[in-house]
């Protein structure tokens, strides 16, 4: 029922999209009619071209963001861990924080040309830091008074950081993640315009190249399906670990 | 079992610059087996005394010593020592039974048969499987108290177990220390508020008063006790003279 909800505004859109292409409100160099772009969208799905772009894009989100995470998650935890340490990563961190990946990408491509690495390295810079933080604000949230009973009962450091720790900051790190894969998803599709041979960002700065509105719309669409699509995986896939924290369970937006 | 032997114990806090002793040169022996209920006014150091016994806090000076089969020890090492805090801080992501045994989870592969006796001795079995904001306040308290009976400690300390409880589960809870206590060798420390808790439940009464013992109370009668008599009222009545005098 709440799907089918969500489905309205979309289907009014289109609507308004069909009735305003039949009559000839807006020209279809402009805007092609839905029919066209159904089309489009079937070609471009029989002939392969849209899988293979699809295929390089999440090759690389999936490869950037697991750089990210084998980064991200050790460092978090050892800071949050070693609290005084915290002090020489700060102003870094923050810095770095406030540049957007992209702003990065004409760099990049002169570095290390516009091959994989620089994409790589967008991703890796986009989904670092909301693991990073998620990651560290758990370690940092975990309640001293849990800390203690583990104290209490002779627990070695070890110990502590495997039963009361990280448990306790399993959420955040999925938080972090979830975040994480979606911002990689975001800044991927802007380094693949700006520079690349392939992927779906790719297939949208060819098609303006073409005048092909249409392959632009069938893009478009792509990306937003299959970052609601990844993004409704991952919750499904880590909702089921953290049962436990019953009142954010509803707050995720996936019910 | 261990008893406990404390030596001008002391304790300093600094807060802001002001420092001052939340308790000042403590002399007192816990006998084996016993069981010693520690009462006085809020900030009396009640809690720090216990934080101390089980090493969460550093002493300022003195002494604590354990005394275990006869013979003294400075560590706390081959000795257990348990706590029941005064939250029941239990772990929100396990089951009411895997908190019961949580103290052994670096040690132990399964669980042991162990805490299926503590759920059915503190009337939790039906909720086993459940996790920590499923469960009253009662059953959290006492699934803190299986975990620290789980552990096994030769001392267990708690800490107003039951201050937050209402009257009648406060009364079920306290009928289970008794029984527990007569059946289990073990060295209770009980800090409460509740003077008639105190009777019911201890041998001795300790009354705590800014950091210092102001008296020591034998409460020399059987088991279970029953707050009404006039033996019981005279030694509840004894206490209270001595928190306000
Ligand atoms: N970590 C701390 N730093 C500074 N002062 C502290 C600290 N812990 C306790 N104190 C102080 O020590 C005194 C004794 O505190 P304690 O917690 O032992 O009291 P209590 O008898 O347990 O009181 P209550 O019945 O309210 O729990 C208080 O004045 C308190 O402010
Ligand atoms: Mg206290």
């Amino acid at each position: 029922m709440r799907f089918l909800k969500g489905l309205l505004i979309p289907f009014v859109v289109l609507a308004i999209w069909y009735t305003g292409s039949k009559s000839g409100i807006w020209n279809s160099f402009i805007l092609p009619s839905p029919v066209q772009t159904f089309e489009t969208g079937q070609y471009l799905i029989t002939s392969g071209i849209l899988l293979k772009h699809v295929l390089i894009s999440l090759y690389r989100v999936f490869a950037g963001f697991a750089l990210a995470f084998l980064l991200a998650f050790p460092l978090g935890i050892i800071l949050g861990m070693k609290r005084q340490l915290i002090d020489y990563f700060e102003l870094i961190i923050e810095f770095v924080r406030h540049v957007p990946p992209l702003a990065t990408v004409p760099m990049l491509i002169l570095w290390f040309g516009i091959g994989e690495i620089s994409k790589l390295v967008v991703i890796v810079l986009a989904s670092f830091f909301p693991i990073f933080l998620n990651t560290l604000d758990g370690v940092l949230r975990c309640d001293e008074h849990l800390l203690e009973v583990g104290e209490s009962f002779g627990f070695a450091a070890r110990d502590r950081f495997k039963y009361i720790i990280f448990p306790a900051t399993f959420p955040y790190i999925l938080m972090g993640m979830r975040l994480g894969l979606g911002y990689s998803w975001r800044a991927l599709i802007g380094a693949e315009i700006i520079a690349a041979t392939a992927g779906i960002g790719y297939m949208i700065l060819d098609a303006e190249l073409l005048s092909r509105p249409d392959i632009m719309i069938v893009g478009i669409l792509t990306i937003g399906i299959l970052g609601t699509l990844i993004d409704f995986v991952f919750f499904r896939i880590t909702n089921v670990f953290v049962i436990w924290k019953e009142g954010e369970k509803t707050q995720n937006g996936w019910g | 079992m261990a008893g406990v032997r404390i030596t001008g114990l002391s304790k300093r806090y600094v807060i802001g610059k002001e420092a001052f002793f939340a308790l000042e040169k403590m002399n007192l022996f816990i006998e084996d087996g016993s069981f010693t209920a520690i009462v006085g006014k809020s900030g009396c150091g009640k809690t720090t005394l216990l934080r101390l016994l089980c090493g969460l806090e550093e002493k300022t000076s003195g002494d604590i010593k354990f005394i275990n089969r006869g013979s003294e020890s400075n560590g706390s090492d081959e000795m257990r020592i348990g706590i029941m805090f005064q939250e029941p801080r239990l772990m929100p992501w396990l089951t009411i039974r895997e908190n019961i045994a949580f103290s052994l989870f670096p040690k132990q592969k399964e669980i042991k048969k162990d805490a299926d006796r503590h759920l059915q001795t503190l009337g939790l079995e039906l909720f086993k499987d459940a996790y920590p904001w499923q469960i009253s306040g009662g059953m959290a308290q006492r699934t803190a108290l299986g975990r620290a009976l789980y552990y096994d400690p030769d001392i267990i300390l708690m800490d107003e177990p039951f201050g937050a409880l209402d009257y009648f589960t406060r009364k079920k809870l306290q009928n289970e220390m008794v029984s527990l206590f007569l059946n289990q060798k073990k060295t209770f420390v009980f800090v409460t508020h509740d003077i008639e808790e105190a009777v019911y439940l201890s041998e001795k009464v300790i009354v705590l008063e800014a950091g210092r013992i102001v008296q020591e109370l034998p409460v020399e009668l059987p088991y279970p006790r029953k707050t009404n008599s006039p033996e019981f009222l005279n030694i509840t009545e004894g206490i209270y003279k001595a928190i306000i005098a």
